[in-house]
């Protein structure tokens, strides 16, 4: 799946990254300004080279030729400095500058809706913050600077030949247009293959990275000759691209090779009839054949220098697609008045985007103030999705959904996220201590978090860890599913919000356990309003109101009485849980 | 130091160069060809020059021209084939490390997952094969250019004048010493950046991960504090070495002027003195100016041996460990029919922490054909022992027979290929549903069966496109619940004689499961079937239940005689049923 992406210029490109690139204009501007004068050496050299031969070595003058590679000892060693500060004023401007994008990007994404990660790799996503950053960096440190001293090269080299002999340098300018076609022509083929090369990485490292984290199930199935053929086409779409990138890449290379010993070959037919006139002189036809290498050279690199800043064109594209990418919640201004902690739904329908279906249907839910709501219906009926709604995990629903009476889309996302807290069907911990995933960075004592832990007794678990210090490892593999459930809502419990969404909070907790903590729950809960999400039914029969969703739409609610009295859809499936032999139930009681 | 890495370059040489030999010996010879050509045009022009000086009264420079401009043509031909001859080799290495790599990462068993994050594994198919490529690559052209550029020029300059050749080589090597004295601290650098680059990402992949739970609880900023943290270590080391480069990379510049400063400074009063011609001290510039490109690329070849050899060593920390649990040399051959499992007497605990006795002394008989309830509170061992008896843990005795025979005695892939196993975590792959159900097994017919069994056809046909609707990445698209009944649909598609489910019936309402469970018994060929659950209404029907607490079986029998023992089957039973009689 790729990025929506805009086509603007690299200009406008480079523009955009202007921005985190200003902050070490000094630094910038200090290169800029080294830069000419090592290029100036070169320039010069060739120059020194034929005064030595004509003027010194050819009238034999000893004293005057070693002056002369004094002076280009000075030189050399001014160059040197120029060309240290250069390096280093550049590398330090485009390291830091890096830096500071990686961290835009890093927290623009996380500022991003759930809709947007719905519809991307996290595998992909983590390469704009790593190797895309890190292919500009690679751009202005290597890239920029040889591609800004190329230019002033050719550039100096070219005014230098002019200036010492006009009609030798375009003797060497008639190579310019088979130069040129050349350039072009392979500058073309390489463009579309270096986007193949990228793609069919991209591809190939996001399928590594899939099967690698699921590579338990692809055992389980014995799957893996599947996955090796599935490999085997990425990676060979990856090689074929790559060896022909290489194949044009050596063309092109060897090709400015041989051309400057041909231009060398030039120089000197058209230059000995002149030379024999006196209108030439040796010197100058060393200093030429120098010049000329030189100015081949960076052609002759060329080819690496646009994989480079082609990289860097297409990372920038990527970074500020995802930069420029607003899919945010609303951010309302109003603020939330204190103790809000009564919900209400009114007409609300909702559709994950806008070709799918739609998962809640005109829904009307009224929860007042210390509540305890209860959601009931088969799973892909919608339940979860109410839940994500009300903590703003997803914008764009239709209706109204009212927060201790404001509009959720008037008020900012992190002031209804500091109301309502949810424990999550998907639990998700962090590599790190067990403090930290328990307060996420929030304030809270040690005191605070252990008595969360109480509540929800997973004090076995967080001593089998180490207690507060302990570490989980990467994607909790150290601890059981149902541990790590106990952990998350340990951490719910920690936030102490008014409003608390449970889904499926204890669904891979063992019953007994489930108990104690509705138990030592009961009184907390007492005072803050409660949407329970459950399969067990038994959690819930105290609810004060049971609302039974099918395919979006609410098709019962009341008391868990009213509900049994009602004998619908609740009442099946109270009996089909609690029936003596769990099939008694018949296909005609088929909510409707 | 030095001697360490050129032992594993060498190593991984024989063991993956070695095919490509025959590129190999084509591309030096080419590259001979080539700098053969490149020290000859110097020599061609210093005679042609010092003709003209002589007034070439035959006319015999336009012959020299000729001759320079043909070796060009030349050179482009012998340049691109070694580059082509080298670079090949280098990609095919590449895809075949990474093919191996794979490979070898799709037989690893969960006790390797263990020890290493997902994050790290895909980094080193990556960017480490890219370091290996390097080196098969582009690293060989320039160990065999700079050696036969090297060479062939100082032949050539002692040909020419051995007297002036030995001033030009000296700051050469000078220079060269000074780029080898920061090389060590470079590559701790060089290290110390990819250490930090390393945990960067894994902290980022984490936090896109979680980035519900991060958004829930406002902890953006808590998140920006950690990943700035890593960003500035990282930034830190890479100044560092940027240091170092701005140090190194103009030395070396300055080594190169140096030769054509000694070059004027002592070759100019020898031309004078007629020790040399003017012809001939031009062809010195033109190979002084030839060489320093290899002579540049010294430090930087230098670099690329350090960090493949840190890259072959981490692609070999995934090459070198043997799998665990090997297939004995004779394995039995996995019975087809529904087996009988006897565990007996098993006592486990992971390998990354033995001192924690996760099973202890576990005896159950499960004849072929019934079903076994596993049933125990969070964190009491249930899916330890099913991982034991699917083999995807060793356990250390023959504890765990199938139909008598030490299941580590049986074929690995055969056993496998018998086990539905339908583990609590579903795992979707970024395909359409069907394929994440069939995972490579012929339809056979099976599908609608199991999707009907599963309960999905309702949620499978509300899917813009059906069965062929793509889940996106770890199955996004879908509820948890669908989810999980996919990954139940993908245990039952099969054909096998062990059905296993780890609490998998609580994403189904109730009447799913009493469909699915009714189903199952009246099947004919009945597999073996052992249930985890919490919900006592998925156990009531097995033939009988394991209660396990803290890895010991404290109760066994069926469900009729467990809710009539005191113990936790019989209060949650009690408990579940309690929301009958409100």
């Amino acid at each position: 799946m790729s990025d929506p992406m805009l086509h603007p210029t690299d200009t406008a490109l480079f523009k955009k990254a202007w921005k985190y690139l200003r902050p070490e204009l000094p630094l910038y501007v200090l290169a800029m300004l080294a830069a000419p004068a090592s290029a100036l050496l070169v320039v010069l050299q060739p120059y020194l080279l034929r005064i030595a031969i004509d003027d010194y070595i050819q009238v034999g003058d000893v004293a005057g030729v070693q002056g002369i590679a004094l002076g280009y000892l000075g030189a050399v060693l001014v160059a040197f400095v120029m060309e240290a500060t250069y390096t280093l004023a550049m590398s330090y401007g485009a390291l830091r500058s890096i830096a500071r994008l990686r961290g835009a990007v890093y927290t623009h994404t996380l500022s991003l809706s759930r809709s947007f990660f719905d519809k991307r790799r996290t595998g992909q996503l983590l390469t704009r913050a790593t190797s895309d950053v890190d292919a500009l960096g690679e751009t202005l440190t290597a890239g920029a600077v040889t591609i800004v001293l190329d230019v002033l090269l050719v550039v100096g080299i070219l005014a230098a030949m002019l200036w010492q002999n006009a009609a030798l340098t375009f003797v060497i300018l008639l190579m310019a247009p088979v130069i040129a076609v050349v350039l072009e022509t392979i500058r073309r083929i390489l463009r579309r293959l270096y986007l193949e090369v990228r793609e069919s990485l991209s591809a190939l490292n996001a399928y590594i990275a899939e099967r690698l984290s699921g590579v338990q199930v692809v055992q389980l199935y014995s799957d893996e000759e599947r996955s090796m053929t599935q490999f085997g086409e990425r990676v060979t779409r990856y090689r074929n691209a790559t060896i022909a990138t290489n194949v044009w890449d050596a063309t092109l290379y060897a090709i400015v090779d041989g051309l400057t010993s041909v231009s060398v070959a030039l120089m000197l037919w058209y230059g000995t009839g002149s030379l024999l006139e006196g209108a030439l002189s040796a010197g100058l036809l060393a200093a030429f054949v120098d010049y000329v290498d030189k100015l081949f050279r960076p052609i002759r690199e060329f080819s690496a220098k646009i994989a480079i800043l082609q990289r860097a064109s297409a990372a920038l594209e990527k970074i500020f697609g995802l930069l420029d990418n607003d899919d945010r919640i609303t951010a309302g201004s109003r603020s939330l008045p204190e103790n809000a902690d009564g919900f209400s739904l009114e007409d609300v329908t909702f559709a994950y985007g806008e070709e799918g279906p739609t998962v809640l249907s005109h829904v009307d839910i009224e929860v007042g103030a210390g509540q305890v709501v209860a959601l009931v219906g088969r799973t892909g009926s919608g339940k979860s999705t109410l839940a994500k709604l009300l903590t703003r995990a997803y914008d764009g629903y239709e209706g109204s959904l009212k927060l201790g009476g404001i509009e959720l889309s008037e008020l900012h996302p992190a002031q209804v996220r500091s109301a309502v807290s949810t424990v999550e069907q998907d639990v998700r911990l962090f590599p790190g201590d067990v403090r930290f995933n328990l307060s996420l960075g929030a304030d809270r004592t040690d005191a605070e978090l252990l008595e969360a832990v109480r509540l929800v007794h997973a004090e076995g678990v967080v001593e089998r860890l180490g207690g507060l210090d302990g570490l989980i490892t990467h994607d909790g593999a150290n601890i059981s599913v149902g541990e790590a459930q106990l952990l998350s809502f340990a951490r719910t419990m920690a936030a102490k919000t008014p409003i608390v969404l449970l889904d499926e909070a204890t669904a891979s907790v063992d019953t007994l356990t489930e108990a104690l903590i509705q138990e030592a729950t009961n009184a907390v809960f007492a005072h803050r309003t409660v949407l329970v999400i459950a399969h067990r039914l038994s959690t819930i029969v105290n609810a004060d109101q049971i609302i039974v969703l099918d395919a979006g739409q609410v098709i019962e609610r009341g008391t868990h009485r009213e509900l049994l009295a009602a004998d619908g859809a609740y009442a099946d499936l109270f009996h089909s849980q609690f029936g003596e032999d769990g099939n008694h139930n018949s296909p005609s009681t088929d909510p409707a | 130091m030095l001697a360490a890495t050129v032992h594993v370059v060498l190593r991984f040489a024989r063991a993956y160069l070695t095919p490509y030999l025959p590129w190999y010996v084509g591309g030096v010879l080419a590259l001979a060809a080539t700098n053969w050509i490149a020290v000859t045009i110097p020599r061609v022009l210093a005679e042609a020059i010092d003709t003209l000086m002589l007034g070439d009264p035959n006319g015999i420079v336009y012959g020299l021209a000729g001759h320079i401009a043909l070796l060009g043509l030349a050179v482009m031909v012998t340049r691109s084939v070694s580059r082509i001859a080298f670079f090949t080799p280098g990609r095919l290495v590449e895809a075949q490390v990474k093919t191996d790599l794979f490979n070898r990462l799709l037989r690893h068993q969960p006790t390797f997952y263990a020890d290493w994050p997902t994050g790290d594994l895909v980094s080193r198919t990556s960017s480490d094969v890219n370091f290996v490529r390097l080196l098969a690559g582009f690293g060989a052209l320039q160990v065999c250019n700079a050696t036969l550029a090297i060479a062939l020029v100082a032949t050539q300059m002692v040909n020419i004048a051995p007297g002036l050749a030995i001033w030009v080589v000296l700051p050469v090597a000078l220079g060269l010493a000074f780029a080898l004295l920061f090389i060590r601290r470079m590559f701790q650098l060089v290290h110390e950046m990819q250490a930090a680059l390393a945990a960067l990402s894994d902290l980022i992949l984490s936090s896109y991960q979680g980035v519900a739970t991060i958004q829930a609880f406002n902890a953006g900023d808590a998140f920006y504090d950690r990943f700035e943290k890593h960003n500035q270590q990282h930034l830190r080391a890479s100044l560092l070495r940027a240091q170092m480069r701005a140090a190194i990379g103009p030395v070396l510049a300055l080594t190169g002027s140096l030769n054509v400063f000694l070059l004027l400074y002592l070759g100019g009063p020898m031309a004078i003195r007629g020790e040399i011609s003017a012809g001939e001290l031009i062809a010195f510039t033109m190979l002084i100016a030839y060489v320093s490109g290899p002579l540049r690329s010294i430090s930087f070849l230098l670099a690329i041996f350090k960090q493949s050899q840190a890259a072959i060593e981490r692609v070999n920390e995934i090459m070198d460990p043997e799998i665990e649990r090997p297939d004995l040399p004779n394995p039995i051959a996995a019975s087809a029919e529904a087996p009988h499992i006897t565990v007996d007497g098993l006592s486990f605990s992971y390998p990354e922490a033995p001192e924690d006795q996760v099973l202890s002394d576990v005896t159950v008989d499960i004849p072929a054909h019934s079903t076994l309830g596993i049933f125990g509170p969070t964190g009491s061992g249930k899916t330890t022992l099913l991982r034991c008896i699917a083999r995807l843990y060793n356990p250390d005795s023959p504890s765990v027979r199938f139909d008598g025979t030490d299941v580590r005695e049986i074929d690995l892939d055969g056993l496998r290929e018998q086990i539905a196993y339908v583990p609590q975590r579903a795992f979707l792959f970024s395909e359409s549903v069907r394929h994440n159900i069939l995972l490579g097994t012929e339809d056979n017919g099976r599908l609608d069966k199991v999707i009907e069994l599963a309960a999905l056809g309702p949620d499978i046909a509300a899917l813009p496109n059906g069965l062929d609707t793509e889940v996106g990445e770890t199955g996004v698209m879908l509820s948890g619940g669908q989810r999980q009944r996919t990954a139940l649909a993908r245990g039952l598609v099969r054909p096998h004689g062990l059905l296993i489910l780890d609490d998998v019936l609580s994403a189904v309402d109730h009447k799913t499961e009493a469909q699915l469970l009714a189903s199952m018994r009246s099947s004919a060929k009945r597999p073996t079937t052992i249930i985890v659950a919490n919900r006592i209404s998925a156990l009531a029907h097995a033939d009988q239940i394991v209660v396990l607490e803290e890895g010991r079986v404290t109760a066994i029998g069926p469900h009729d005689q467990l809710i009539h023992t005191p113990g936790i089957y019989r209060d949650t039973w009690d408990r579940q049923r309690e929301g009958e009689q409100p």
